[in-house]
């Protein structure tokens, strides 16, 4: 039915008044894993939104696997699309088995009956993420390696060929994320699962991401392989961080040495993102005040990472 | 000596398991632990200010040649509060379970959301105001006004909170306090200004089982039946509304419309309870609690459970009600008609006294 593939075309979104997303594109290529990467308050997060129909578009299509949402139903979209929120809120007193089997939602009949293929598609999830001997354990009492790994199984249960993690490895520790990240590589490996998933570390994104894509302020600024979207240019404009980029002696891949913190520059000014898109407007201010009130209600938004500030650098003017 | 090694070998096996692990068994205890309850109380119906032995009751009830009175105060009297008292608490006990998952918090309970106070002030403002000038006088008028004023207030708490144009949980718990609290005004005031019937309408604010009939516990089973369907229906949605809206949007389901069916069912189940006993407080606050903890929180086998406690919790506050109150003690006082002012007493007085403490202990052990 659905293979995997989202094109998102020139999409809008944002918040009541507020514009988060401004004509972006996005293409998750069938069994690839595409990383987001950007500042906080780029719009990473809501861009999956968007993708998801979770939140609406003003303007711009997205196409998922063949359609597009504007004309699918809730149900139909998380058949094809999982969505995992960042570091959604456990709630007490549920089993891991209880909670993977809500992940079926979009699949059952009217009245919520699993029936044998629930079950198993319920089974296969718990053993793809290897909690079977937790499947009768409280999510709330497991550690944090082993809750994100339930929350996995809750969207592998969805059964749908595209994942969308947001930031998946927030709250794990160093090992825990490694753990993560390479569960998702070999779902998107063996499973044929297509994964798009924002990603705060960049070293992260750049070896376990086929293809990144970088926000800043609503735009697309880089897209590409890791070599591509992360240089050194890129990452003093818009992270404002001078590094040092080198390869990996053993995989190849850039690894970002940060050196200092820099004053972040006016994109306009300085000419063009390394991909040729012609960077317009807006500043990259990242986080204002305004944020932590939207961040505090939705408890999933990474302090920010909807742009809301991005209000402030409208009305500065700042570029030209 | 084999004694003592046993338990030394068993011992460390059990301390050593990593963390606690639900045992399934728990939930079945719970149940049988209250449908044994419940069938102890159904058998103490015959206990009260005039005594009979639970064969006499039990005979009163299938043999309709016995004794008149006894088959009176036995079948019509005490057999209805002790069926009603289970319909009510099953009723509270099942909404609070819907309305914690849907507010995603455990303090969530049937007034929060502003249609105990609606049928409330509704049947006091009918009682004084209306047609009824006694309270027997309107044995089916009074719960169906109380109905409309339970789902009034339901209705009014969501079209205030979606005004936003969301309603997420904050708002609507934020909507239903102050909508329960201008409710709970206008009772106050309603029953300042209705003189000789003050007395009586106090009781409809702390809920009493007292002068339950046949009609009315039939009316409310009625209710119950058309309900059910409803709560089948409810149990899928509020398990994944549960999860936050983001991740129910996320897993396929229209947030706003389940959110809605699963409001409009628990406060069905509210008004109807309430609307024939008044506004008993607490069971559907706590039997929740005091199941969730060997049901666990799906409401597939949550719900059941909470609505089995509940049903135990309001039939044992009615029996307290009905037989603790000493009566030497109201004739001591100078009552003249002690026997009927300790029939009088309200459950919901009980509810509140005995179910706070235990609450609180409740709490204390209860990991959040």
């Amino acid at each position: 039915m659905s293979d995997g593939q989202l094109e998102a075309k020139a999409v809008e979104a944002g918040y009541g008044d507020v514009d988060v997303l401004k004509k972006v594109d996005l293409d998750a290529v069938r069994g690839r894993i595409t990383g987001l990467i950007g500042p906080n308050g780029s719009g990473k997060s809501t861009l999956l939104k968007a993708c998801a129909k979770s939140i609406p578009t003003t303007s711009g299509s997205v196409v998922l696997g063949g359609a597009d949402i504007a004309g699918l139903s809730t149900r139909e979209i998380a058949r094809r699309m999982a969505l995992l929120p960042q570091s959604p809120t456990t709630p007490p007193y549920l089993t891991v088995r209880e909670l993977v089997e809500q992940g079926r939602y979009a699949h059952v009949g009217p009245l919520g009956m699993l029936r044998r293929r629930d079950f198993e598609q319920v089974r296969r999830a718990i053993e793809l993420v290897r909690l079977e001997d937790f499947i009768d354990r409280d999510v709330d009492t497991l550690s944090g390696g082993e809750r994100q790994r339930a929350w996995l199984a809750l969207a592998l249960a969805q059964d749908t060929p595209l994942l969308a993690l947001d930031e998946p490895t927030t709250y794990l520790d160093i090992g825990h994320q490694f753990e993560a990240l390479e569960l998702i590589r070999s779902l998107n490996r063996e499973q044929d699962v297509t994964v798009i998933m924002v990603l705060h570390d960049l070293n992260q994104a750049a070896r376990f991401c086929d293809h990144l894509v970088m926000l800043d302020a609503g735009q697309v600024v880089a897209s590409g392989g890791p070599w591509e979207a992360l240089t050194v240019e890129l990452l003093r404009r818009h992270f404002g961080i001078e590094t040092s980029i080198m390869p990996d002696p053993e995989t190849d891949h850039p690894v970002i040495l940060p050196r200092s913190s820099t004053a972040r520059t006016s994109p306009s000014t300085d000419g063009t993102a390394a991909d040729g898109t012609v960077t317009d407007g807006a500043t990259t201010d990242g986080m204002a005040a305004g944020d932590t009130e939207r961040s505090a209600r939705d408890g999933d938004d990474d302090g920010g990472d909807d742009g809301v500030g991005d209000e402030k650098s409208a009305a500065d003017g700042s570029p030209v | 000596m084999t004694a003592t090694a046993t338990p030394t070998a068993a011992a460390p096996s059990a301390t050593a398991a990593p963390a606690p692990r639900r045992r399934p068994g728990r939930a079945y205890a719970v149940a049988a632990s209250s449908l044994v309850g419940l069938v102890v109380l159904s058998v103490w119906w015959g206990t009260g200010s005039v005594m009979l032995t639970p064969a006499a009751a039990w005979r009163a009830l299938v043999d309709p040649d016995d004794a008149e009175r006894i088959e009176v105060i036995a079948t019509n009297a005490r057999l209805a509060r002790v069926v009603m008292a289970i319909g009510v608490g099953a009723a509270l006990g099942a909404s609070g379970a819907l309305l914690q998952a849907l507010y995603q918090n455990a303090l969530a309970s049937p007034s929060i959301t502003g249609v105990t106070q609606g049928a409330v002030a509704a049947a006091v403002v009918w009682l004084t105001f209306g047609g009824a000038s006694s309270l027997d006088e309107a044995t089916w008028i009074v719960p169906l006004v109380a109905t409309a004023g339970g789902f009034g207030a339901g209705l009014l708490t969501y079209i205030a909170a979606r005004l936003g144009g969301r309603t997420d949980p904050l708002r609507l718990i934020l909507m239903g306090v102050l909508v329960g609290g201008v409710l709970a005004s206008i009772t106050a005031v309603t029953i300042l200004a209705s003189g000789d019937l003050g007395q009586e309408l106090i009781r409809w604010t702390t809920g009493s089982l007292t002068g339950t009939t046949w009609t009315k516990v039939r009316l409310l089973y009625t209710g119950l039946a058309l309900l059910t369907p409803l709560v089948i229906i409810s149990l899928p949605l509020a398990n994944v509304l549960a999860l936050g809206d983001n991740l129910a949007q996320g897993l396929g389901q229209r947030v706003e419309w389940a959110r809605g069916v699963v409001l409009f069912t628990s406060a069905g189940l509210v008004a109807a309870a309430v609307s024939f006993v008044g506004g008993i407080a607490f069971v559907g606050l706590v039997a929740p609690h005091l199941t969730r903890r060997a049901t666990g929180a799906d409401l597939r086998r949550h719900l059941p459970a909470a609505a089995l406690v509940g049903a135990g919790m309001v039939a044992a506050a009615d029996f307290v009600a009905r037989n603790v109150v000493p009566i030497d003690v109201l004739r001591w006082l100078g009552v003249e008609n002690p026997q009927v002012l300790a029939s009088a007493v309200p459950a919901g007085i009980f509810l509140a006294l005995l179910g706070a403490p235990y609450f609180v202990i409740i709490l204390r052990r209860t990991r959040t």
